[in-house]
């Protein structure tokens, strides 16, 4: 069940042991739970980057990216603009030849060819349908082009529609559609040339927010059930996390961290992907003790915190502790807990409806962003005193500081 | 599904050869050029050095002849600064009635693409046609006197045809276009909310345009500008046919000498000496309109 | 002229309010529209005279018009050299439009989609025939041929009609390509079209208005064009502003007025036909391309 690097790359199966082994380190003690994520069907690499690096002039856009994507899985780059997923994502489709590495799909060494001999589908943020040709000379066209018999087009081109749920549509053309029916066809003529790898740039930012939320789920649904695997470009935390089966966080034209979105999210590889995804807060100090079951951090207000044990990080070392806004407790007295707990007073309350974010500052003149869910209790006013309350395992030690 | 080429097919090999794609491309139209524009050039630089005899015959000997001609002849230099100097006023005249109609037309929210389109449809239509039309107009017994009389508004015809002015009211009448749509292209890509926050900040209309619209409207007039008085300096038909006798500018010169006295040599310096005084006057403007343009919004 | 304070928006928000009460502007919104209509007016003068004085009856043109009557369009019909002249121009600026169309149009796409060394030479030189004046270009072409020898006619005027074209069309085709999404081409590069033919069926039929209305362009140019074609044309070829120069300049010229008036049509006609394409072509397309 395991692809092992002899690439000495991120293996692609998201499984228990290799991946501990692969990490260099490891701080929770509750593990992972051991149902795996997506559906792998078996040990097949659709595709597979070696040190791809693409610079455009003295620009640098993807460097020494190295990646496998197994058959039936939904692997979403995740990152900010410009951090290289677009680039990289174009380099897999073709539509760019990397400097220096190589592409393999379905384990041919495709570097060298071009778009139209590659596998491969794509699908863009403006959906890209032909203008002057009606729905079903657009889903045909890749099948023209693969020189299927027009009895067969017809077949398919029908059950394509049917797939996105827009059945009997062939003859409209897309200035006639809406931007949600648009995306889906050309999702149906992604996938009726059935495609190795379908590469979606961002396809859902053009959406407005229900359309989105509602095409996100059907983009899962369809992929599911095709089982073709899907490379999907964002920058869209919620949306990774949501679709994916693995997220690869991307910066600066490198793969900074990839994993199941548990694992991108509960245990952040570096403090940009623990900034980047989710709410978290960073307070800065350094190692005063390093024990064997854990370790102790000082604050530069002075405050101390005993975090789980870094081993890899030796004493004197700048850190910076991550703690997650939803891991952090609001009481209205002194907690009888384990953990971590220091008076502080409201500074801030946002209500979001479901939620409402506080920011606490402690008597160190700390300060902590609080997020609660809005049915735990009334929202508290500014300049409230309470007592918040975090478990030495709710944080996590990131090597640097600012 | 896949197919994977053993060697490249030649389209592949022109995938990375931008180069060869560009040649190719551009090939054709860069060589049509090439031939019938930059040669003929150089031609006409080399001709503007041999020398003329009687008879339409031309001596393959180099000299300077023809170049001393036109300075020691006062007629000449006389004409292209007459040319200029025409070129000159016709782009006031020009701007003078663009810059509101551009403005006009660009500040309204509807209907401007038709309105531009109206004053696109006339560029269309013969110049030779429109030019003539203004002798009708302009003559001692045309449209203009003619309603001037029935009026009341003068007792006698005046004087319009075969003038210095007719010349420029032919010329600025074809400048107009060239004049507005450069104009009116720039204001309307001009950002509304540049005006909307010098008034909240306290300017008055009067001052936001001064401060924000007129700065960012001058490349718009400084490319009309430019087109227009090349137009106007070099102008044929306006002179040829509004201007009458003496209103001669260095175009019809040019065109004289080689339509009517063959003498090819002196035709072309004239050409080239006009060329290089049109190129190093717009050079010039251009460097000190670009030096105003920086210190002009920051007042 | 008054120095903007740029001091916080509470105070000057009402000062703007008073300022605009007190200021009444020199440039009110009547002086804008005045002008623009005194331009409008200008601009339609001469059509409309061309229109009006080609129904006069007289030989020596008078205004206002004694009576109408159509003698002069009666005369045009028997004009031989007249209607030669017209059909010279016609398929003259035909064949023009053409050839400047199948060599300005890959010529935009080179310079609009590629980078190569000389790309900024060949781009100012493409535009220089719009403009330097047309007297330059017409006694330099003149040069050169007579100097390989070839005679004055057609081989100049096909040529040099060409030159003075070729910028409208690579000017015209150019300003849709910049705007050309290219992921449309990309979708079709991934389904399987190589780069000839996802040209020929994607990009082609989308800037075909743009090419359709460039050779338009390049037809009206030439079929008006005088100033260089004068250098080119003989007693035997010529086109039809070389005639009317000459009525106009022999002092002929009643029957020039019912030929501007076909002229005038025949533009007229032309911008319709550019502005039902541009307009056809915006319905087509979501992306107004």
């Amino acid at each position: 069940m395991l692809i092992q690097g002899n690439t000495g790359c991120y293996a692609c199966v998201p499984f228990l042991p290799s991946l501990r082994l692969l990490q260099s380190y490891e701080s929770k003690q509750n593990p992972l739970p051991s149902t795996p994520e997506g559906g792998e069907d078996g040990e097949m690499i659709d595709v597979e980057l070696r040190s791809v690096t693409k610079k455009f002039g003295p620009v640098v856009a993807a460097e020494d990216v190295s990646l496998q994507v197994c058959q039936g899985e939904f692997l979403t780059l995740l990152g900010p603009s410009g951090c290289g997923k677009t680039t990289t994502m174009r380099l897999i489709a073709g539509l760019e030849t990397p400097t220096s590495g190589e592409i393999l799909i379905r384990e041919q060494c495709v570097t060298d060819l071009p778009p139209y001999h590659r596998n491969v589908s794509l699908m863009f943020q403006n959906y890209a349908l032909f203008p002057h040709k009606n729905v079903f000379d657009n889903i045909a066209f890749g099948l023209k082009y693969r020189k299927v018999p027009g009895k067969e087009r017809k077949q398919r081109v029908k059950e394509s529609l049917a797939l996105v749920h827009l059945p009997g549509m062939e003859s409209r053309y897309p200035r006639q559609l809406s931007g949600g029916q648009q995306q889906r066809i050309a999702l149906a003529r992604a996938l009726v040339v059935k495609p190795a790898v379908l590469l979606l740039d961002e396809p859902l930012s053009n959406l407005d927010l229900k359309m989105r939320e509602k095409m996100r789920v059907e983009l899962k649904q369809i992929q599911e059930q095709v089982g073709i695997t899907f490379i999907f470009v964002t920058h869209d935390q919620q949306e990774a996390l949501m679709l994916s089966d693995r997220v690869a966080v991307m910066d600066e034209g490198k793969i900074i961290q990839v994993g199941t979105p548990r694992e991108v999210y509960e245990r952040p590889r570096s403090r940009f992907v623990a900034e980047f995804v989710g709410q978290s807060n960073f307070l800065e100090g350094y190692i005063v003790d390093t024990r064997s079951s854990e370790t102790e951090v000082e604050l530069a207000s002075g405050l101390r915190l005993s975090v789980p044990a870094a081993p890899h990080l030796t004493k004197g070392s700048k850190v910076a502790v991550q703690v997650r806004a939803e891991r952090v407790r609001i009481y209205p007295e002194r907690p009888l807990v384990r953990g971590h707990a220091f008076a502080a007073s409201v500074e801030r309350m946002l209500y979001i409806g479901d939620t409402i974010q506080y920011l606490l500052q402690l008597e160190s003149h700390d300060l902590l962003m609080a997020t609660c869910p809005t049915t735990s209790a009334p929202p508290l006013d500014r300049g409230a005193t309470v007592w918040i309350g975090f478990d030495s395992e709710d944080c996590l030690v990131l090597p640097g500081g600012g | 599904m896949t197919t994977i080429a053993a060697r490249p097919s030649p389209m592949q090999w022109l995938r990375g050869q931008p180069l060869v794609r560009g040649v190719l491309l551009v090939g054709p139209a860069a060589t049509w050029l090439l031939l019938f524009l930059v040669v003929p050039f150089v031609l006409v630089l080399l001709y503007s050095f041999w020398t003329y005899r009687l008879g339409g015959v031309m001596e393959f000997t180099l000299t300077l002849e023809n170049y001393a001609r036109f300075f020691s002849q006062p007629v000449y230099s006389r004409i292209l600064w007459h040319s200029f100097s025409v070129g000159l006023q016709t782009t006031a005249l020009a701007l003078a009635l663009s810059y509101p109609t551009a403005y006009y037309l660009a500040r309204r929210p509807s209907g401007s693409h038709i309105l531009i389109f109206l004053i696109l449809v006339p560029f269309w239509t013969s110049y030779l046609i429109r030019i003539f039309s203004w002798m009708l107009i302009l003559m001692e017994r045309g449209v203009l006197n003619s309603i001037l009389l029935g009026l009341g508004i003068t007792s006698q015809p005046i004087r319009l045809l075969f003038t210095p002015l007719a010349v420029v009211i032919g010329m600025t009448y074809s400048a107009l276009p060239f004049m507005i749509l450069p104009i009116y292209s720039v204001i309307r890509g001009i950002n509304p909310d540049l005006v909307q926050a010098a008034k909240t900040l306290g300017a008055n209309d009067l001052q936001a345009f001064v401060e924000v619209t007129l700065p960012l409207s001058m490349p718009g007039v400084m490319a009309g500008s430019v087109i227009v008085f090349i137009q106007g300096a070099g102008n044929f038909l306006a002179p040829a046919i509004l201007g009458g006798t003496g209103a001669d500018l260095m175009a019809n010169v040019i065109a004289n000498r080689f339509l009517d006295a063959f003498n090819w040599p002196f035709g072309s310096a004239l050409s080239i000496i006009f060329l290089v005084a049109m190129m190093a006057f717009v050079l010039v403007v251009r460097k000190w309109a670009a030096l105003e343009s920086i210190y002009g919004p920051r007042k | 002229m008054g120095h903007v304070s740029k001091v916080s928006l509470l105070t000057n928000r009402t000062a703007a309010a008073q300022g605009r009460r007190r200021l009444s502007l020199p440039v009110s919104g009547w002086f804008l529209r005045g002008v623009t209509i005194f331009v409008y007016g200008f601009l339609y003068l001469p059509i409309v005279v061309v229109v009006i004085m080609s129904f006069h009856p007289e030989v020596y043109l008078t205004f206002p018009l004694p009576s109408y009557s159509l003698r002069w369009y009666e005369e045009l019909l028997h004009d031989e050299l007249m209607i030669r002249a017209m059909f010279n121009s016609l398929w003259l600026g035909g064949l023009t439009a053409l050839l400047s169309a199948v060599i300005g149009t890959p010529c935009a796409l080179g310079l609009v989609r590629l980078d190569f060394p000389g790309k900024r030479l060949v781009n100012t030189f493409v535009l220089a025939p719009m403009i330097i004046p047309q007297i330059i270009t017409g006694i330099s072409l003149l040069i050169l041929l007579n100097a390989i020898h070839i005679p004055r006619g057609y081989p100049y005027l096909i040529i040099g009609h060409v030159l003075l074209t070729l910028p409208y069309i690579v000017v015209t085709v150019s300003s849709q390509l910049y705007g050309f999404p290219r992921e449309l081409e990309e979708a079709a590069l991934s389904l399987g079209a190589n780069e000839l033919q996802t040209f020929f069926e994607v990009t082609l039929p989308l800037i075909a208005p743009s090419i359709f209305a460039g050779m338009l362009f390049a037809f009206t140019v030439s079929f008006q064009e005088f100033v260089a074609t004068q250098m080119w044309a003989t007693p035997s070829t010529y086109t039809l502003p070389i005639r009317i120069f000459g009525r106009i300049r022999d002092a002929l010229t009643p029957e020039v007025n019912v030929v501007g008036v076909l002229t005038i049509a025949v533009s007229f006609g032309v911008v319709a036909l550019v502005q039902i394409i541009f307009r056809r072509g915006k319905r087509g397309n979501v992306y107004g391309v």
